[in-house]
């Protein structure tokens, strides 16, 4: 019959969550406690060995006491700064990408020539015929001729 | 009444920048080479460790009228210490592009044991390696609780300020922790 303590038992033992049987048992049993004095003894070792590096390190360079932090100020990490880079390249080059420009608008458009010869000829003799050109005629609206002026010298 | 190094450099006058700095200099001796050990334990990268005990000790100054003194000096510096690694292992998990770190072989040859055989030294050398790749092996939170209890030798409740987590949460992670690394072991 096997009386001592499981791995896990010994595991929880070292871990500090034991009971009082099994801390007696461990203060009875040489193999149990052997266990527990083992990894003890382990990390005794570790946490000596750990410190003397640390101290030789400190010793090899002292640090300056700077009350400033040792990293970069900045923290954002180095995979946002190439997002906002790219939105920015996308977004300078989006109003080049719809297309071909529409060619400035001419007095005689060809996109609204008429189709036949004579049609054709109407519209130039339509165009030659404005006493203002085309893009003037709404302004001309406004403009108040002769006719329209009383005598009084007031406007209608 | 006695002043401490820990209360002075807590309560000193913000009026007197010379004797600020004088105390915190000597809190910083006092305090480095724990919190030094811990980081270079949790991150196995003696640079990154002094870089990030810099930043903690940084913290600390910058932090020190909200320390109200409720719990130890020392939990919490661990606490700043924790989150900065947190933070570090955090932003590298994004770095994608970078190579999977290796625990460097540089930093755990050659441990300075001393005064005994060199046939002892190699034996304890090779036991240190085996500690060193079991804490390792632990998840993030194992490796903090397990180095916190067994390296700097803080009581549960200390463990559990530093970490946030309840007590129970703590002996959870830290019988885990012992349980992989005593396998690892043997």
């Amino acid at each position: 019959m096997n009386h001592h303590l499981s791995h896990d038992r010994i595991s929880q033992c070292i871990a500090g969550q034991t009971s009082s049987e099994e801390r007696h048992h461990i203060a009875e049993c040489p193999k149990c406690r052997s266990q527990v004095d083992r990894f003890a003894g382990t990390m005794a070792t570790f946490r000596s060995i750990l410190g003397d590096r640390i101290r030789d390190r400190i010793a090899c360079a002292p640090a300056e006491v700077r009350v400033a932090p040792a990293t970069h100020p900045s923290r954002f990490p180095v995979w946002r700064w190439a997002a906002v880079a790219m939105s920015i390249i996308v977004l300078g080059l989006l109003p080049h990408l719809g297309g071909r420009e529409e060619p400035p608008p001419s007095v005689i458009s060809t996109a609204s020539a008429p189709a036949t010869p004579d049609a054709f000829m109407n519209a130039i003799n339509l165009h030659l015929a404005r006493t203002v050109p085309a893009p003037m005629e709404r302004m001309m609206i406004v403009v108040v001729d002769d006719d329209s002026i009383p005598e009084s010298g007031e406007a209608q | 009444m006695k002043r401490t190094i820990t209360s002075g450099f807590i309560a000193v006058n913000m009026g007197n920048p010379a004797i600020e700095i004088e105390d915190f200099e000597r809190f910083v001796e006092q305090y480095r080479v724990r919190v030094l050990r811990f980081v270079f334990a949790s991150v196995k990268d003696m640079d990154l460790a002094e870089t990030l005990t810099q930043d903690c000790f940084w913290n600390a100054y910058r932090n020190r009228t909200a320390f109200r003194g409720d719990c130890g000096v020392t939990t919490w510096l661990m606490r700043i210490a924790i989150n900065l690694i947190r933070d570090h292992t955090r932003n590298r998990r994004f770095q994608f592009w970078r190579k999977a770190r290796r625990v460097q072989l540089d930093q755990i040859r050659d441990w300075p044991v001393r005064s005994i055989s060199p046939e002892e030294k190699a034996a304890v050398n090779e036991q240190m390696q085996a500690v060193w790749e079991a804490t390792n092996a632990l998840s993030d939170r194992q490796r903090t609780v397990f180095l916190l209890r067994f390296v700097e030798e803080l009581e549960i409740p200390e463990i559990a300020q530093s970490t946030g987590l309840t007590e129970n949460a703590v002996n959870v992670h830290l019988f885990r922790a012992v349980r992989s690394i005593r396998k690892r072991l043997g």
